[in-house]
C-alpha cells in the first residue's frame, strides 16, 4: 500500500473511532438517564452493562469501517436520497415498510432457499430478538418491575408505570418465564442449524469451526446456562446458582463481543437490503441503461452509472478505445464479446 | 375406426410433461448409501457412470473416473439420464385401450388379452400375421429374447429391430467387405495413434459426444482431421479440411478420392495383391472418377478432394470412419464400401492407428443386431438362410429345423405388409415408429388400421398411444445385462433400484407372454443371466462369439471385446491384426461401386435437398429425451437450416416460422439462417413427433440390400407463410433487426 | 483450470453436470454461448476465471464474495448477499448469476466440495474434449499442441490476471477484448431467444 493510502485508512479509522466512542458514550447516558439517575439500575448487572457499551461501540466502529467500502457508501447515499425524495415519500415509506416486512419479519427470501433454514432461521432470529428486548431494557435499568399488593407486578418504563401484570396469571406466568421459551427457541434453531451443517456437503466442505459452529455453540451455551438458572431457582432451591449465574454472564458477553465479527454482523447489516431493494425498485422506473452491444435493456442507467463510478473508485478502469466502459455491456455480451476476441485470435493463427 | 379417442387426453395423462428434478429435490445433504456402476441408456459409446441411490432411488451421478472409454466424461443426455428413472410420467400399471381411451388394468388380464388375441389372430390368418418389432436400447439379453420369442413362441417369421434404421447399411457393407460385422475393427484407443482421420457423415460432436476425446487426443498427438459433412458441424469446423459435398453423392467422393491415391501411387500394392479380391474392377471404375468429375457431383471444389486424398494417402497410420450420415441412404451400403475401399487400398488396416470403423448410434446397436432379432440374423450373427446356422441354434433352442421360421422382412417392408393386411397383430420393445419411420403419415395410417397392437415401454410414446395394450416395462436402471458398445466392447449394466409401481422386467412379461403362449419350456428364464448364458452357448462358434464371457469377466476387465471364444480368450480390441479376414479365402473383398443419386433429387417443384441429423440434447425418437427439461430448453422444437442465400432468395428471415413441403407431407418449421449448410440442403432435426416430425417429409425408399429408408436425402421446397408471417422469435431482444442489415 | 475454447463442441455438458455438484442444488452456473449460429458453430463456455483480484468481490457492499485460500472466488455468502447485483455487472467476464426471490448470487466455485475432497469439478470432469481442463500446470501444458496458457486478460485498459488459464491459439501474452469502434452486432435467434436459465444471468 501506498504512504497515502495509508495516511487515509488510518484517518478513516480514527475517524471510525471517534464515532464509535461518541456512540457509546450515548448509549451510557442513555442508561444513565433512563433509569432514573441510576436509581432504578442493579449493580449486579453492572458487567453486562460495560460489555454492551463496549460492544455498542464495536458494533458502530465496524459499520462506519464498513460504510467506507465504496459500493456500500454509494448504495447508503443512494438509499437514504432516494428516501428523503419529497415527491415520493408517501411511496418510498409504503415500498420500505413493505420490503422490510418481507425480509426482515417474514424472510420470504430464506423460505424460498430451504423451509428448514426459514424455521431455523425463524427460531433462532424470535429467539435471540425476544431475548434482547427483554434483557438489555432491564440490565439498563430502563424497565423495572415493583409489586403491587399480594401477587400484581407494576413494569415502569424509563421510571414511568405502565401495566400491571398479575404474577400468578398464565400472562404473568408466560412474562417471567419468556426468557426460557426463547432459549428453547434458540436451541432448536441451533440444533437444526448444526444438523444442517453435519450433512450438507457444502457446509462439510467450507466450514470453519470459528466462524461456523462457535456461534451456534455460544448461543447454545448461553441458552442452556440461562435455563439452567431458572432450574437451579425453581427446583433445586438455588444450588449453584451464583456459579451458573456468573458462567452465564460470561457467555453472553464473549457473544456480545463476537456481533462485529464473523457470522453475526449480518444481523446490523441485513437491513441496508431495504435500500437496496428501495433502490431497484425506484430504478425500474428509470432510464434503462441498452447493452451498447445488443441493444438490450438490462440495468437502470443511473444504477449502471454508480457502479461504474465505484468500479473506477476501486482502482480498476474498464474503459475501451471506443470511449465505452466494459460495464456498459450486459453479461451475455461480455461472454460473446471475449469469445470473438479468441477467435479472432484462432483465425490469425490460421485455424477456423 | 380411431385407436384414439381423445388425444389430449392421453397427453395429459401420460406426457410428455418436462420434468427437471431428482425424485425428491434438488438436495445438498443426501445421504448415498451405494454408488452403482453401469453405463449410460443412451448412444453406442456406452460411457460408463455411477448412478447414486438413495433409499433405493436413483437420486444422482458421479462420474466414473476409471472405465477407460469415457474416463469420467458425459454429455448432456448422459449428465441427466438419471432423471427419467423416477420421472412422473412413467408408465405404473397396464393398460387396456377401450373405446379409444386407456383403462388401467391388472397384469393377468392384460396377459391373458394379449394371449387371446394372439392366438386368434394366428388361429385366423396363419402365423405369421404377428409380427415383432424390437430395438437396439435393450440389453442383449433382451435382444437375444426377441428374435427367440418372436420364432420359438410366436412362430412367425416377422421380426425386426430398430437398428434397421441405423446400422444396417454399415453392417452390411462390413459384412460384404470383412466376412464379419463388427462396428470398429480397432479399439477406440487406435484413434490417437493415427496421423489422420477421415471422418464422412458424422457429427461426432452431436451424436457421439463423448468419441470427441479420442479425436482431441489425436489432435494433441499432431494428427489432422478430414470431415466429409454438407453441414458445417462443430466438429467439421474443428477439422483441417471440411469436404462440404452435396447430401448423397458419398460414392462419387469416395471414388474420388481413391482416383487420386492411384494416381500417386499411394497405394499398398503387397496388401492389396495379399489379401484382397477384386481390385482390378475397382481400378478400373475409379479411374472415371477424376477429381473433376468427382468435384462436378459433389460440390467440393477439386482441389480439396486432392488435398484430402494426399493427406489420407501419405499418412503412415490413418483411420476411417462413417456413420448415419453416409449410410440412410438408397445406396447405403455402396457408400460405405467405397469407403472401404479406401481403406482396403491403402491396407491401413489391422495395426494400431491403422483401421476403419462405423459409428454405433444405438446403445446397444451392436449387440442388439448380432444375436438373432434382425429379420436375416440367427444369434452370434449366424445367417437364418444358412443351413448350418439353422441347424446350430434349434440344437440350442431345442426345437426341429422346420418350426424355425425362414428370413423376414426389414421393418419399412413389414409395416407395408400390414398395410396389405398380411400382417395383422404387432408386438412392440423399445421403438417409437411414429417419430423414427419414414412417411409418418403411412405408419400412423398403418398403426391405425392394425387389428392388435401391443407394445412394452416405460413411458407412453407416440406410437404407444395407438396401442391396444401398453405394459409398463423397466428404465435401463432398473435391470441388468450386457451391452456391447460401438467398438465391440461388451459392458455391464448394473441395476441400481426397483421398477415403480407395478411396472415389471421386459424379459420377464416375454417369458410371461410365452408361457401363457404354453411355449414356457423355452424360456425357462428366471433372471438376466440365465439368458446370457443361454447367449454364451446360442453365439459359440458365430462370428461375434461371446462363449468365454462371464458376468464378472466383464466387469473385472472394464469389458470384454467379442469374438472371445473361450473362457481364458482375453477379447479381441483389434480385428485383423493378421490381415485375415473373415471369408471363407480369407480375403477382404473390394466392390467396384459406381456413383447413382439419391431416389428423389431437386426438380422446378421441390428445389432443395432436405436431410435430417440430431442435436446433442435429443436421443432418437426423443421418447425418453423430450421429457427432461434441461434437454428440451436447450432445444425446444424442430427448426430448419438454410443458408443466407436461399433465405435472401426466398424472403425469409432468421427465426421466421417457414412451411416445409415434400411429396408426402409438410411441417412449419422455425427458420435458423445459418451459413453452416449447403445452399442447396436444407436440414431438420428428427427427433420430434408430428406436426413437426422431420419425417413427415422423408422418403421411405430402401436400400436394395440393406433396406434402410433414404433419412439422409429428399427433395423439399419451402414455402413462406401467408399473412406477412413476422419472426415469431427477435421480437423480445431489441437490436437484433440489426442482425438482418 | 485450463480452458480452450477451440475445442468447444457446445455441448453443454457442462451446464447440466454443474448442477449435479452436490452443492450447486440444480443450479448451473456455466455458460456456453454461441458466437453467432448464423455464422458459425462456434460456442465460447465460460466458467469462473477467478481472478486474483476479484472486481466482484471488491464492489460487493455486503463483502460478502470471499477468496479462498486456494485463490477460489466463493459463491456471496448467504446471510450477507443483498442482491444488489454489482457483481454480477461489474465482472469482466459476465459470469456471476443472481436470483432476486432468494436474495442469492451464485457463481462458479471450483465445485470447492469435489474438490476439497479430491475430485475434480463437474464440468471439467464430463467436458468431452477437455474444453474445460482441471488439473496441475505441468501435467496438461505438457500434453497440449500448439496452444500457450495464459492467464492474463486485458479488457481495455484494465489488465485482470486470473488463476484459470485460457489456451490461446496463438504465442500472445494475454487475450485483449477490446472495441474501438461501434460494435457490429449479429445474433440469431436459436442462441437469443431460447429461453433458458444457462443463457441468462437470473436464474
Amino acid at each position: 500500500m501506498k504512504d497515502e493510502e495509508w495516511s487515509s485508512l488510518a484517518t478513516a479509522r480514527v475517524r471510525a473511532l471517534i464515532i464509535a466512542a461518541a456512540a457509546s458514550a450515548a448509549l451510557t447516558a442513555l442508561i444513565y438517564l433512563g433509569s432514573r439517575r441510576l436509581e432504578h439500575y442493579d449493580a449486579a448487572l453492572f458487567g453486562y452493562t460495560v460489555a454492551s457499551v463496549i460492544a455498542f461501540g464495536a458494533i458502530i466502529f465496524r459499520y462506519a469501517i464498513w460504510l467506507r467500502r465504496p459500493a456500500t457508501r454509494r448504495y447508503w447515499l443512494r438509499g437514504w436520497q432516494l428516501f428523503l425524495d419529497r415527491k415520493n415519500l408517501g411511496r418510498n415509506l409504503r415500498s420500505i415498510v413493505g420490503t422490510a416486512f418481507g425480509n426482515l419479519v417474514a424472510q420470504r427470501f430464506i423460505l424460498r432457499r430451504s423451509r428448514t433454514r426459514w424455521l431455523m432461521h425463524a427460531l433462532i432470529m424470535w429467539g435471540c430478538i425476544i431475548s434482547a428486548a427483554i434483557t438489555f431494557p432491564l440490565v439498563f435499568g430502563w424497565i423495572h418491575f415493583e409489586l403491587e399488593g399480594a401477587r400484581a407486578y407494576r413494569a415502569y418504563l424509563f421510571g414511568f408505570p405502565t401495566v400491571a401484570v398479575d404474577g400468578r396469571s398464565i400472562v404473568g406466568w408466560v412474562i417471567f418465564h419468556a426468557l426460557d421459551f426463547t432459549a428453547i427457541m434458540v436451541i432448536a434453531g441451533c440444533a437444526i442449524a448444526i444438523h444442517r451443517r453435519l450433512r450438507d456437503r457444502g457446509a462439510i466442505a467450507m466450514q470453519q469451526f470459528a466462524l461456523d459452529f462457535a456461534p451456534h455453540l455460544l448461543l447454545i451455551a448461553v441458552s442452556v446456562s440461562g435455563l439452567m438458572l431458572t432450574v437451579s431457582s425453581l427446583w433445586l432451591g438455588g444450588y449453584m446458582y451464583s456459579f451458573i449465574a456468573l458462567a452465564h454472564q460470561a457467555l453472553v458477553i464473549m457473544t456480545l463481543f463476537y456481533l462485529p465479527f464473523g457470522k453475526f454482523f449480518h444481523i446490523v447489516q441485513r437491513p441496508a437490503s431495504i435500500g437496496v431493494e428501495l433502490y431497484q425498485n425506484r430504478g425500474r422506473e428509470m432510464a434503462q441503461a441498452r447493452c451498447a452491444r445488443c441493444g438490450a435493456e438490462f440495468v437502470a442507467q443511473a444504477w449502471l452509472d454508480d457502479l461504474k463510478g465505484v468500479v473506477r473508485e476501486l482502482g480498476f478502469d474498464y474503459r475501451l478505445k471506443s470511449g465505452r466502459t466494459l460495464q456498459d455491456y450486459c453479461p451475455r455480451c461480455k461472454r460473446v464479446m471475449r469469445g470473438l476476441a479468441y477467435a479472432a485470435l484462432a483465425q490469425r493463427s490460421g485455424h477456423d | 375406426m380411431s385407436k384414439i379417442s381423445d388425444l389430449g387426453e392421453i397427453i395429459r395423462e401420460f406426457g410428455p410433461h418436462l420434468h427437471d428434478a431428482p425424485y425428491d429435490g434438488w438436495r445438498a445433504d443426501r445421504e448415498i448409501e451405494r454408488m452403482v456402476p453401469t453405463h449410460c441408456p443412451y448412444c453406442g459409446m456406452q460411457c460408463g457412470l455411477y448412478l447414486l441411490v438413495e433409499r433405493g432411488r436413483v437420486v444422482g451421478l458421479e462420474p466414473r473416473y476409471d472405465f477407460p472409454v469415457n474416463e469420467g466424461r458425459l454429455c448432456p443426455k448422459g449428465v441427466t439420464a438419471y432423471l427419467q428413472v423416477h420421472h412422473p410420467d412413467r408408465l405404473l400399471h397396464p393398460l387396456i385401450k377401450r373405446d379409444g381411451k386407456f383403462v388401467r388394468a391388472s397384469w393377468d388380464e392384460a396377459l391373458d388379452l394379449v394371449v387371446a388375441r394372439f392366438r386368434e389372430i394366428q388361429a385366423k390368418h396363419g402365423k405369421d400375421a404377428l409380427a415383432v418389432y424390437s430395438g437396439s436400447s435393450l440389453t442383449t439379453e433382451k435382444t437375444y429374447l426377441m428374435g427367440k420369442f418372436a420364432r420359438v413362441a410366436l412362430g412367425t417369421r416377422y421380426v425386426d429391430y430398430n437398428g434397421r434404421l441405423c446400422m444396417v447399411s454399415a453392417a452390411a457393407a462390413n459384412l460384404k467387405a470383412f466376412g464379419v460385422d463388427r462396428g470398429s475393427a480397432n479399439p477406440w484407443s487406435d484413434i490417437p495413434l493415427a496421423e489422420v482421420l477421415l471422418i464422412a457423415g458424422a457429427n461426432c460432436a452431436e451424436t457421439f459426444p463423448i468419441l470427441n476425446k479420442f479425436l482431441w487426443q489425436q489432435r494433441d498427438n499432431g494428427g489432422r482431421w478430414i470431415i466429409v459433412d454438407p453441414r458445417q458441424t462443430p466438429t467439421a469446423r474443428q477439422g483441417d479440411i471440411h469436404l462440404q459435398l452435396k447430401p448423397g453423392t458419398d460414392v462419387a467422393l469416395a471414388n474420388g478420392l481413391l482416383h487420386v491415391i492411384i494416381e500417386e501411387g499411394l497405394t499398398d500394392d503387397e496388401f492389396i495383391a495379399d489379401h484382397t479380391v477384386g481390385w482390378d474392377e475397382v481400378r478400373s471404375t475409379v479411374a472415371r472418377y477424376t477429381p473433376q468429375v468427382a468435384a462436378e457431383i459433389t460440390g467440393v471444389p477439386a482441389e480439396r478432394i486432392v488435398a484430402a486424398a494426399r493427406l489420407y494417402g501419405r499418412a503412415r497410420t490413418a483411420m476411417v470412419f462413417h456413420a448415419r450420415g453416409i449410410e440412410h441412404h438408397s445406396h447405403g451400403v455402396n457408400n460405405a464400401l467405397a469407403y472401404i475401399n479406401l481403406v482396403l487400398a491403402t491396407g491401413k488396416i489391422g495395426a494400431p492407428g491403422r483401421g476403419y470403423g462405423t459409428i454405433t448410434g444405438q446403445g446397444n446397436g451392436q449387440g442388439g443386431r448380432e444375436h438373432g432379432q434382425k429379420a436375416d440374423q440367427l444369434p452370434g450373427q449366424r445367417s437364418i438362410s444358412n443351413p448350418e446356422h439353422r441347424r446350430a441354434i434349434c440344437a440350442v433352442w431345442g426345437i426341429s429345423e422346420e418350426d424355425l421360421p425362414p428370413a423376414g422382412v426389414s421393418v419399412v417392408e413389414m409395416f407395408e405388409r400390414m398395410r396389405r393386411g398380411e400382417i395383422r397383430g404387432l408386438l412392440s420393445l423399445c421403438n417409437n415408429v411414429m417419430v423414427s419411420l419414414p412417411d409418418t403419415n403411412t405408419v400412423r395410417r398403418t398403426l391405425e388400421e392394425l387389428d392388435f397392437y401391443v407394445c412394452i415401454d416405460f413411458f407412453m410414446s407416440e406410437s404407444a398411444r395407438y396401442a391396444d395394450v401398453v405394459l409398463p416395462g423397466t428404465a435401463w436402471s432398473e435391470d441388468e445385462g450386457v451391452t456391447t458398445n460401438g467398438e465391440g466392447r461388451v459392458v455391464k449394466i448394473n441395476r441400481a433400484n426397483d421398477p415403480p409401481g407395478e411396472a415389471r422386467h421386459d424379459w420377464w412379461i416375454i417369458c410371461e407372454i410365452a408361457r401363457r403362449l404354453g411355449r414356457g419350456k423355452y424360456f425357462p428364464f428366471q433372471s438376466p443371466r440365465d439368458i446370457f448364458e443361454e447367449i454364451r452357448l446360442a453365439s459359440r462358434g458365430g462370428n461375434a462369439d461371446y462363449y468365454g464371457m462371464a458376468w464378472e469377466k466383464i466387469e473385472q476387465n472394464n469389458g470384454i471385446f467379442w469374438p472371445c471364444p473361450t473362457p481364458d480368450h482375453p477379447g479381441t480390441p483389434r480385428m485383423f491384426e493378421d490381415h485375415r479376414f473373415y471369408h471363407p479365402d480369407g480375403r477382404a473383398r473390394f466392390h467396384a461401386v459406381e456413383y447413382e443419386p439419391p431416389a428423389e433429387t431437386p426438380d422446378e417443384e421441390f428445389p432443395l435437398i432436405l436431410t435430417t441429423g440430431r442435436v446433442v440434447y435429443q436421443y432418437l425418437s426423443g421418447n425418453q429425451t423430450r421429457r427432461i427439461k434441461f434437454l428440451v430448453d436447450q432445444c425446444p422444437e424442430p427448426y430448419v437450416e438454410i443458408h443466407p442465400e436461399t433465405a435472401r432468395r426466398l424472403g425469409i428471415q432468421d427465426g421466421e416460422r417457414v412451411r416445409v413441403r415434400s411429396r408426402r407431407g409438410e411441417g412449419i418449421f422455425p427458420a435458423l439462417v445459418t451459413e453452416t449448410i449447403r445452399p442447396d440442403t436444407i436440414f431438420i432435426p428428427y427427433h420430434w413427433p408430428e406436426p413437426q416430425a422431420a419425417n413427415l417429409l422423408t422418403n421411405p425408399v430402401l436400400d436394395p440390400v440393406s433396406k434402410i429408408p433414404e433419412f439422409k436425402a429428399c427433395a423439399a421446397r419451402i414455402e413462406k407463410l401467408k399473412g406477412g408471417a413476422l419472426p415469431l422469435y427477435g421480437a423480445t431482444r431489441k437490436g437484433a433487426s440489426q442482425s438482418e442489415a | 483450470m485450463f480452458i480452450d475454447p477451440r475445442r468447444c463442441i457446445g455441448c453443454r455438458a457442462c451446464v447440466s453436470a454443474c448442477r449435479e455438484c452436490g452443492t450447486h442444488k440444480g443450479h448451473s452456473m456455466i455458460f456456453v454461448d454461441y458466437l453467432d449460429r448464423g455464422h458459425t458453430t462456434a460456442t465460447m463456455p465460460t466458467i469462473c476465471m477467478h481472478c486474483v483480484e476479484p472486481t466482484c468481490a471488491l464492489v460487493c457492499p455486503a463483502d460478502a464474495i470471499k477468496v479462498s485460500e486456494d485463490g477460489v472466488v466463493m459463491t456471496a455468502m448467504e446471510p450477507r448477499c443483498l442482491d444488489c447485483r454489482n457483481c454480477v455487472n461489474a465482472c469482466p467476464f459476465g459470469v456471476p448469476k443472481y436470483n432476486t426471490a432468494m436474495h442469492l448470487q451464485m457463481k462458479c466455485d471450483l465445485c470447492f466440495d469435489r474438490t476439497a475432497e479430491g475430485l475434480k469439478p463437474m464440468c471439467a470432469s464430463v467436458c468431452p474434449t477437455g474444453a474445460l481442463t482441471y488439473g496441475r500446470y505441468e501435467e496438461i501444458v505438457p500434453r497440449r499442441r500448439g496452444v500457450r496458457p495464459v492467464n492474463v486478460h486485458v479488457f481495455g485498459r484494465q489488465r485482470v490476471a486470473t488463476r484459470v488459464y485460457l489456451m490461446l491459439p496463438i504465442e500472445e501474452d494475454d487475450l485483449c477484448v477490446d472495441e474501438t469502434a461501434e460494435p457490429s452486432f449479429r445474433e440469431s435467434w436459436l442462441d437469443a431467444q431460447v429461453e433458458n436459465a444457462d443463457k441468462r444471468n437470473e436464474f
